[in-house]
């Protein structure tokens, strides 16, 4: 996940094969709109 | 579902020890307000002692969110939490500072200009007080509404601020002699201004917690 983070300027989290949120990869880690992508980049589930 | 156990913990952790030293502000807050009123030196001098327990729980506030960052990386939500503790630990502090400052009044100013001033600068204390408490219920549930609530407060606090500070001057040019002790309480009056402008700081810090956006209340 901080690999993800430290190499990308852009990330999309896909959950199921579906996009749940995409955009810039400070948006993402430090600001996610969507709750499943908190939960997922905060390491609460997956 | 719900994982990283520890890192929950450790968040919990920082909540507990930062509000253990809201509540020893608040107390010291209280006790300096009632030294002065009551011109009780002890009360004032245990003030003044108290004040580096202050900031050691700053520091150990400070180290455990240091910790928490380099064992866990957190992210989003979880790392502004971090941030925000850091950011409040060093409000409270400053906060703690202005409590000693008034217990040190006893010294500075005489009881006879004191009891001209105090109404006011009770008021402004106590409005201060309140918004010290306030604003750490306010950060348990990271209530972004209640911290905008609170923050509004200061807005009484700067009212009284330069309704104090007209009256020391002009006390001043009529008695120059009282130039000494009134500078001392032109500080007094502006630390129980900046104790509102801590608070409003907090405020800020738990809008941003919960937000991610930084607001300026």
């Amino acid at each position: 996940m901080q690999q993800a983070g430290r190499v990308s300027d852009q990330t999309a989290f896909f959950l199921n094969g579906v996009v749940v949120e995409a955009g810039s990869t400070k948006e993402i880690f430090f600001n996610p709109r969507e709750e499943r992508t908190e939960a997922h980049i905060s390491g609460r589930f997956g | 579902m719900e994982q990283r156990i520890h890192y929950r913990e450790q968040i919990r952790g920082i909540h507990q020890e930062l509000l253990r030293m809201g509540v020893l502000v608040e107390e010291n807050l209280n006790k300096a307000l009632r030294a002065v009123k009551t011109q009780n030196r002890e009360l004032a001098s245990s003030v003044i002692d108290s004040d580096p327990r202050i900031d050691a729980m700053q520091l150990e506030i400070e180290e455990r969110c240091t910790v928490a960052i380099a064992t866990e990386q957190p992210v989003a939500t979880d790392l502004r939490e971090i941030m925000v503790a850091i950011k409040i630990a060093s409000d409270l502090e400053r906060i703690g500072d202005h409590a000693r400052h008034l217990a040190r009044a006893l010294d500075r100013v005489s009881p006879e200009l004191m009891s001209e001033s105090f109404p006011v600068i009770e008021s402004m204390a106590e409005i201060g007080i309140a918004m010290v408490h306030d604003s750490l219920d306010a950060y348990v549930d990271l209530d972004a509404d209640r911290a905008r609530e609170v923050a509004l407060r200061d807005q009484q606090i700067n009212v009284l601020h330069r309704d104090l500070y007209d009256r020391i001057i002009s006390a001043m040019k009529k008695a120059p002699e009282r130039v000494e002790e009134g500078t001392s309480l032109v500080f007094i009056n502006r630390f129980l201004e900046r104790l509102g402008d801590h608070v409003t700081n907090i405020c800020e810090w738990i809008v941003y917690a919960r937000t991610g956006e930084h607001p300026e209340l």
